[in-house]
């Protein structure tokens, strides 16, 4: 397989001593029970060539990308983007993982490569927000509107996170642009090995973004932020924009609160920094330094910043009990710290930890509001601003 | 490409015989509906709607049991429940309100499934015939 | 006759009626292991206010291994007492195959006969089982009474409705000669009529004339059934009348060389000779003769038979003829013995008229030279002619045809004892000729020289009755009297001329001078020589007779010359009823009989021509409807020509059946009970056919008189060959036309090869018929199929009868041994998937045959895609102890758990109110203060409304609860395995009937395949999603593996709706019936499909 053999060239896999440290810190490993597995597992079939082993072994397709591997490798294996080329080359055999919700993200996803739809993603939209055609600046909303239907029954925040970046942005003086047929930005399917349609969404998007003068791509989604600053210019091609995370914005303007308002408590949080944010970009001090300027408590989960722990699904695949075990894990270590809320800047964390939260059983062992930095931010904003903008708002929260 | 199919779902009791009874009494209707059986329309997950639409579907109707007659009891609360929220994904990816609805058929209707058929397809093509 | 005694349901159950209460105690009874004989006196199990739930219990009924329906049935004897009860069982015949009949309503379409008062038709279908039943009590008296054989209502149906080609091809099917009977037939089917009892008889003879004058105008010519390959064997028949003709008729159809000798220079024998011209036309004769001549008959006239004639028996044997039939009839007439009967100037009728008859077509002119010499005075010669029967008519009536003015006929009874046809009496007074009753001839008077000149009569009066039944005369002492004549003809019968045989000849004659027949094979004591007609028997035969023993002639010839054993010729013996059903108000209207138009009297005095016109279309309809269908079927046979499975039976027999029965419950109309002379108690339960609830609560009771060992088994997991590479047959059903008229079969199977994997595709004329079910057995096994697609009409290979089922796709289902424990069926070696293409594409697509045929074919591959990916767990049962909680303070508890102990099942009864209710470990658990308590399955006897709110409430959240099913009787609930005792309803029946329904619950729970949705543990997020969206409490969260929480979904009680798989957050749960992966690949196939 010579296929396979490239990308164990590309991505150093020949280099592995079979130190077994990404095993140590694996979190699929830790919790997968079906079978004996680990990264250098995975990576010694490949070198033998044992192709269907490789895909067959649960790890395979139940990896995070998470980056936590290579993070700790001592030879700089890139495990993550050879699994992410090896999930490439297994569709080529028709191989895929299981899939979450009736597989309706990636329908979607595959559906939004037709040129010529006409989707309605806006109208989350309100009244009191600004915008301007000639911005030089896009919000790109990615996926939002369309989890809300899905999610917004296990509490994710969904559209409020739109909303609440939009009139923070506005309280900057920025009116951003939205695109009405923005695609999926593809992350998902990138990393699940669907390349052709990442390419197909990514080359509508870039179209979109070439058609406007905007000179910045500004997100709240951190998935999108890699997935538009790095994977675009290396799969499609460069479009030549600057691509930011909201709390990179926010820290860029220096956003900070000077006096805590009464009926805003300081409220102790913790932050879970989303891999992709994170590890993929190493973007850990924006997101802090907007926590801290919004005059909140930030304590930190044992494990954080480069070794902090994934969420525990990737890309609406392969989720089940391992999922599961790592999330409730991360719940408790952030209850833990006695934290009141556990902020993220990554939409999906957010929905995975609070799916996790839906365990009856459990409960309370679990229970901490979980909240996209985003809307705290908005929030905070509101309490200090005028009365009339507190009621747009509470129109806005509907 | 394939001539447009309107996939019509139907559960397993009353809609299903709705349909059947259409076939017994001879009522004709437009071969581009294909009929396809679940035991229960609460069966039907969002997924299957958008991969039917994914597949090139013009229109997806979705024909249950009659509030309170529903066999399982409960399925034809879990669908409108689904129904909701596959709704507004459809609408989100830009379909418009007529191709896709959830409405119920009495067993022995088969009148019935004719009438809500051609509505259903008249609603795609823009005509609108009495509701 | 008595079948052998039932070994099925001995000691079983004996239900009568089809009721609902009927249908719950025989599905109650047979689920809990008794064999149960349904009994239906109306030949369907109809549904009541057309529910469909309704239908579906009938087909559950039909399907179940432990039920036998008895529809048509009714005992006609029970004896015995509980335990043992004898039961006589009449059955009615249905004259349907229920294995075959596909319900398609040809026959239908066909029947000519619509049921006065139901308005349906005398072929029908109302309800279960959904086969066709013929309504039909016996033997309607006319095609009784008419010695041809001919399906006589049925032409007359057929006529009624216009249908005339159909009616005379009824006609000629038993006879060769319509045209004839239609004139000349002495119509005995007339005399039997039954609307004579409203009215006047239909005029049946006039009706075949009409349809035999239609057939010669715009008919298609009788097509002429002769046998492609000729048998070698010749027979030959001695005279040319109407029996030797049928002898003639029905040998040539069957194969065999004949020829015919008549003595005559015509053919016709005695209807040419004896019956007169303006009666029978000769061209008719000629016309149906010719169309036995078309056969390939040879006719030789003039040529005698006999030591004296052409040629000897012994002659005809040496020319190879294998067989002779002599039918030379009786044309010697009887003389009166009485002085001057010697004289010139008397005469025999059958001379005169022979004379007469044949002076009008043949050449030779001596035959006219005879009727001059019998007319001394010509048109002055005065007549009397001796005699009361038809022929003492023609005579009179040739007479005046050939001028003589007067005529008269003297008889020595009165009007009423004459055997002539009344309206022959009629239209000889009518054209003026006289008849003095009550007289007698004592002697001619004349002399040598000059003839008769007169003759000497005695009045007579009527005394006691003879022999045949009509009062004897007795002369008027002193009352003779003379009349002045110049002829005396005298028509008083014929006897057979036997001369012919001269002596040695081997046959025995009879003392009456009759050749003697062995009966019934009609055979003299001449091996090989046989005899038919007037020549074998006394009383004088009229055309029809001679035919109808023509017609049996034949065959025992037939069975001579092909050396079988003519004893085996009888017809069926088993003596069938002749109908009489009830005349309905509308009926008993009286209808005058058409009056058939006739020529005027001068043409009639002057000449020869036919009198009678016969009927115009019109008034043969009118006519025709006057039948009052006593069959009520007709028999005509045009449901058998267009049933294309062969379903129609005609000749079927009430049956007697004997059963045996343990206990009798009676659930039927209530006047019919007192009729069984049974008495209630003890082995005997009387139901309101509503009452479901008492219906059960009667099972409680019957159950200790019959054996209930008959359990259902458990159904243990079928290995499917689905991880072979597929080797996919395809089965397309034509339904009889039904599907092939519009979707193109031969197009669908040439689609279907061109797919992957599909190694054999075929087209059926029927798939629901046993022996089809056989020839798919085979197919799979000698192409070894492992996957396989029946489009037909069937829609489900599941181990289940929905409300859309019907009788033939269960039987189709049946067949294939798709159902609970049968081990032969197709389905356990090869997964099975069944596409509607009759409902969902021909009958609904008729406008558009490509489209359909596009549609039949996408479907079936849709089909294939669904079986590709099918899994392989199939008929997997669970199985549950027999224990139940009985909870609440309601009186019926205690009832119920005693009556749970006849059944064996372990009660235990719970007074205080539970604190929670919820299923662990596939049982239902109840805490009550800090105890818990386990059982398969509980019943809630709350005392009152308060308790059981109260109860409910311990189930959880409102969906939880146990209430009462939406349909039903309120006893089983919306949860599985709970059953509910109303408070406000007798505790006696409702706690009885809780307890059988427990009962059944349990073995249906290990007897039927569990369609339960399975959770994979790695997959599962313990989320609760299907915790919450389900509302049978199927679902829940149980420490699992490595102590990890997951959710279990509880296969005793889940319902395979399959909510739980769609919501399934993770795709953990696979739904027990289509799964969602098998969903897409469909969708996928269906609308890629191109047009």
């Amino acid at each position: 397989m010579n296929i396979l053999q490239d990308l164990i060239k590309e991505n150093r896999v020949w280099y592995c001593l079979d130190c077994g440290k990404c095993s140590s810190i694996c979190p699929i490993t830790r919790w997968e029970t079906r079978q004996h597995t680990g990264p250098r597992l995975l990576v010694e079939k490949s070198i033998q060539g044992r192709g269907d082993d490789l895909m067959d072994d649960p790890l395979f397709w139940a990896c995070l990308t998470c980056k936590r591997c290579t993070e700790i490798c001592p030879s700089g294996v890139n495990f993550s983007e050879f699994v992410r080329g090896a999930r490439n080359l297994a569709r080529s055999f028709n191989r895929t993982g299981d899939c979450t919700h009736s597989e309706m993200i990636q329908t979607w996803g595959r559906m939004m490569t037709n040129p010529d739809m006409r989707q309605s993603r806006l109208t989350w939209v309100r009244e009191d927000m600004k915008f301007s055609e000639d911005s030089d600046t896009i919000y790109f909303v990615g996926c939002i509107p369309y989890f809300d239907p899905l999610f917004a029954k296990i509490g994710m925040e969904g559209v409020k996170i739109a909303q609440a970046a939009v009139r923070v942005m506005n309280h900057l003086g920025i009116k951003p642009q939205v695109l009405a047929d923005e695609r999926c930005c593809g992350h998902d399917q990138l990393w699940e090995g669907d390349v052709e349609t990442f390419q197909a969404l990514a080359r509508i998007n870039i179209e979109r973004f070439k058609a406007t003068n905007a000179k910045r791509i500004v997100t709240t989604c951190s998935e999108c932020v890699r997935t538009l600053k790095l994977d675009y210019p290396q799969y499609v091609g460069g479009h030549g924009m600057e691509v930011l995370h909201l709390s990179e914005l926010l820290a860029q303007h220096g956003l900070s609160i000077s006096e805590p308002s009464d009926d805003l408590p300081t409220t102790r949080v913790t932050y879970q920094d989303p891999c992709r944010l994170g590890r993929h970009l190493g973007i850990y001090d924006a997101p802090r330094q907007v926590i801290e300027g919004i005059g909140l408590e930030l304590v930190e989960m044992e494990r954080n910043r480069a070794s902090s722990q994934c969420c525990g699904t990737s890309c609406w695949r392969a989720c089940g009990q391992v999922s599961k075990g790592i999330q409730v894990e991360r719940l408790q270590e952030a209850k833990a710290t006695g934290a009141e809320t556990l902020v993220t800047t990554c939409l999906k964390c957010q929905i995975h930890l609070k799916c996790a939260q839906n365990d009856p059983i459990l409960g309370e062992k679990i229970a901490i509001e979980i909240r996209d930095l985003t809307t705290l931010v908005a929030e905070r904003l509101t309490a200090l601003s005028t009365k009339e903008f507190h009621e747009e708002v509470a129109i806005g929260d509907r | 490409m394939a001539d447009p199919k309107i996939i019509v779902f139907t559960c397993n009791w009353n809609a299903y015989n709705g349909l059947e009874t259409a076939g017994a009494k001879h009522l004709g209707y437009s071969p581009a509906v294909i009929p396809l059986k679940v035991m229960c329309l609460g069966q039907i997950s969002p997924g299957i709607i958008l991969k039917a639409f994914e597949n090139g579907a013009k229109g997806v109707l979705l024909l249950g049991c009659p509030p309170q007659a529903c066999h399982f009891e409960f399925g034809n609360r879990r669908a409108e429940e689904v129904y909701a929220e596959a709704k507004s994904l459809t609408m989100l990816l830009g379909y418009r309100e007529d191709q896709f609805r959830l409405d119920w058929l009495a067993a022995g209707d088969g009148q019935g499934f004719v009438d809500k058929v051609e509505y259903f397809m008249a609603g795609l093509s823009g005509r609108k015939g009495r509701s | 006759m008595i079948a052998p005694v039932e070994t099925f349901g001995k000691k079983g159950a004996l239900i009568l009626g089809g009721s609902p209460a009927g249908l719950q105690a025989a599905l109650d009874l047979a689920d809990i292991g008794a064999q149960v004989h349904l009994v239906e006196p109306s030949p369907f199990i109809r549904k009541v206010d057309g529910s469909h739930q309704f239908n579906t219990r009938l087909l559950e009924i039909a399907r179940h291994p432990n039920i036998r329906v008895w529809t048509n049935a009714w005992p006609s004897r029970v004896e015995g007492k509980a335990g043992h009860f004898q039961v006589e069982m009449r059955q009615h015949p249905r004259f349907i195959d229920p294995a075959k009949c596909t319900a398609c309503g040809a026959c239908i379409a066909a029947c000519p006969v619509t049921l006065p008062g139901t308005g349906h038709k005398a072929i029908f279908l109302d309800g279960q089982p959904g086969v066709m039943a013929i309504e039909k009590l016996g033997k309607p008296p006319c095609a009784n009474t008419c010695p041809g054989g001919i399906h006589v209502q049925g032409y007359i149906a057929m006529v009624a409705q216009g249908r005339f080609q159909e009616a005379i091809d009824i006609v000629r099917e038993a006879i060769p000669f319509p045209g004839i009977c239609g004139r000349v037939c002495t119509h005995p089917c007339e005399i039997n009529c039954r609307r004579a009892e409203v009215d006047q008889p239909v005029a049946i003879r006039l009706l075949k004339r009409f349809v035999s004058d239609w057939e010669l105008a715009n008919g298609t010519p009788p097509k002429s059934a002769r046998l492609v390959e000729h048998l070698p064997q010749k027979v030959a028949v001695v005279g040319a009348g109407p029996g030797g003709m049928a002898v003639a008729d029905r040998l040539a159809r069957l194969g065999y060389g004949v020829t015919v000798f008549e003595k005559l220079p015509v053919i016709g024998g005695m209807m040419a000779v004896g019956i007169p011209e303006y009666r029978l036309p000769r061209q008719v004769i000629t016309r149906e003769y010719q169309h036995i001549l078309d056969l390939g008959v040879k006719i030789h006239l003039n040529t005698s038979i006999g030591p004296d004639g052409k040629y000897s028996l012994d002659d005809l044997f040496a020319m190879g003829y294998g067989a002779i039939c002599l039918a030379v009839g009786a044309h010697r007439s009887l003389s009166l013995a009485i002085q001057g009967e010697e004289f010139q100037g008397v005469v025999h009728g059958t001379e005169l008229l022979k004379a007469i008859n044949l002076s009008q077509r043949v050449q030779d002119s001596s035959y006219r030279s005879q009727v001059e010499a019998f007319l001394r005075r010509g048109s002055k010669t005065r007549v009397a002619v001796l005699g009361g029967g038809n022929t003492a008519m023609d005579v009179s009536r040739a007479l005046l045809r050939v001028g003589v003015k007067d005529v008269r006929i003297l008889y020595r009874r009165t009007r009423n004892e004459m055997p002539a046809m009344p309206e022959e009496i009629e239209d000889v007074l009518l054209e003026g000729v006289k008849i003095d009753f009550l007289v007698s001839p004592v002697r001619v008077l004349g002399n040598d020289k000059r003839g008769v000149t007169g003759l000497e009569c005695i009045r007579m009066k009527l005394g006691e009755p003879d022999a045949s039944g009509r009062r004897r005369p007795v002369p008027i002492a002193g009352s003779e009297f003379a009349i002045n004549l110049d002829l005396v003809v005298l028509a008083i019968g014929q006897a057979p001329d036997l001369s012919f045989l001269g002596s040695d000849h081997g046959i025995a004659i009879r003392r009456d001078e009759r050749i003697n027949v062995a009966d019934p094979s009609f055979m003299t004591s001449r091996p090989g020589v046989f005899a038919v007609g007037d020549a074998v028997t006394s009383d004088k035969m009229v055309v029809i007779e001679a035919i109808g023993m023509g017609k049996q002639a034949a065959a025992s010839i037939d069975a001579y010359l092909r050396s079988h054993p003519l004893e085996a010729v009888v017809v069926d013996a088993r003596e069938v009823p002749i109908a009489r059903r009830e005349l309905t108000e509308a009926e008993k209207i009286p209808i005058q009989r058409a009056s058939v138009p006739v020529i005027s009297m001068e043409e009639r005095l002057s000449s020869f021509c036919e009198v009678e016109l016969g009927y115009t279309a019109e008034q043969a309809v009118a006519e025709a409807q006057r039948c009052l269908a006593c069959g009520p079927c007709s028999e005509c046979q045009a449901c058998v020509q267009v049933c294309k499975t062969g379903a129609v039976i005609h000749n079927q027999y009430v049956h007697f059946n004997e059963l045996e029965a343990g206990a009798i419950i009676f659930a039927a109309a209530p006047e019919q009970f007192s009729p069984l002379g049974l008495t209630e108690g003890n082995g005997c339960y009387r139901l309101s056919p509503d009452d479901t609830l008492s219906a059960s609560a009667a099972v409680a009771r019957a159950i200790k008189y019959v054996d209930t060992s008959h359990i259902p088994a458990f159904l243990s997991p079928q290995t499917l060959r689905v991880d072979e590479a597929p080797r996919i047959g395809i089965f397309v059903c034509q339904c009889g036309g039904e599907i092939g008229a519009v979707v193109d079969t031969d197009e669908v199977c040439k689609r279907c090869a061109s797919l992957p994997d599909v190694v054999h595709t075929q087209t059926l004329a029927f798939s629901c018929l046993p022996e089809v079910a056989g020839i798919m057995r085979v197919v799979i096994q000698t192409h070894n199929l492992n996957r396989v697609v029946l489009a037909a009409c069937a829609c489900c290979t599941e181990d289940l009868v929905c409300d859309s089922c019907t009788y033939q796709r269960l039987r189709c289902k049946q067949n294939l041994g798709l159902f609970g424990n049968t081990t032969a069926g197709v389905a356990r070696t090869a997964p099975l998937e069944f596409v509607n293409i009759r409902e969902q594409c021909a009958w609904v697509h008729p406008a558009n045959p490509k489209l359909a045929t596009n549609k039949a074919a996408l479907m079936i591959e849709a089909a294939l895609a669904k079986l590709r990916i099918q899994n392989a767990r199939l008929g997997i049962s669970t199985q549950v102890d027999p224990t139940a909680l009985v909870l609440g303070k309601g009186e019926a508890a205690s009832v119920c758990k005693q009556v749970l102990g006849k059944y064996d099942i372990n009660a235990q009864r719970l007074q205080g109110l539970p604190r929670e209710v919820r299923r662990v470990d596939g049982q239902y658990t109840v805490f009550r203060n800090g105890k818990t308590f386990q059982a398969s399955a509980m019943v809630l006897s709350p005392c009152d409304d308060h308790e059981a709110a109260l109860l409910l409430e311990a189930f959880g959240r409102p969906e939880l609860q146990p209430r009462p099913q939406s349909a039903g009787d309120g006893s089983e609930t919306r949860r599985p395995g709970v059953f509910f005792c109303d408070p406000a309803l007798d505790p006696q029946i409702c706690g009885a009937a809780a307890a059988t329904r427990l009962a059944d619950w349990l073995v249906r729970v290990t007897s039927h395949p569990s369609k339960t949705a399975i959770v994979d543990p790695t997959r599962c997020r313990a989320c609760s999603t299907c915790v919450k969206v389900c509302e049978v409490g199927a679902p829940g969260l149980i420490v699992g593996d490595q102590r990890r929480i997951r959710s279990w979904i509880d296969p005793i009680i889940c319902t395979g709706c399959g909510t739980c798989a769609a919501r399934c957050p993770s795709g953990a749960i696979s739904a027990g019936t289509v799964s969602n992966e098998q969903l897409e690949a469909m969708l996928g196939v269906i609308l890629a499909g191109g047009g």
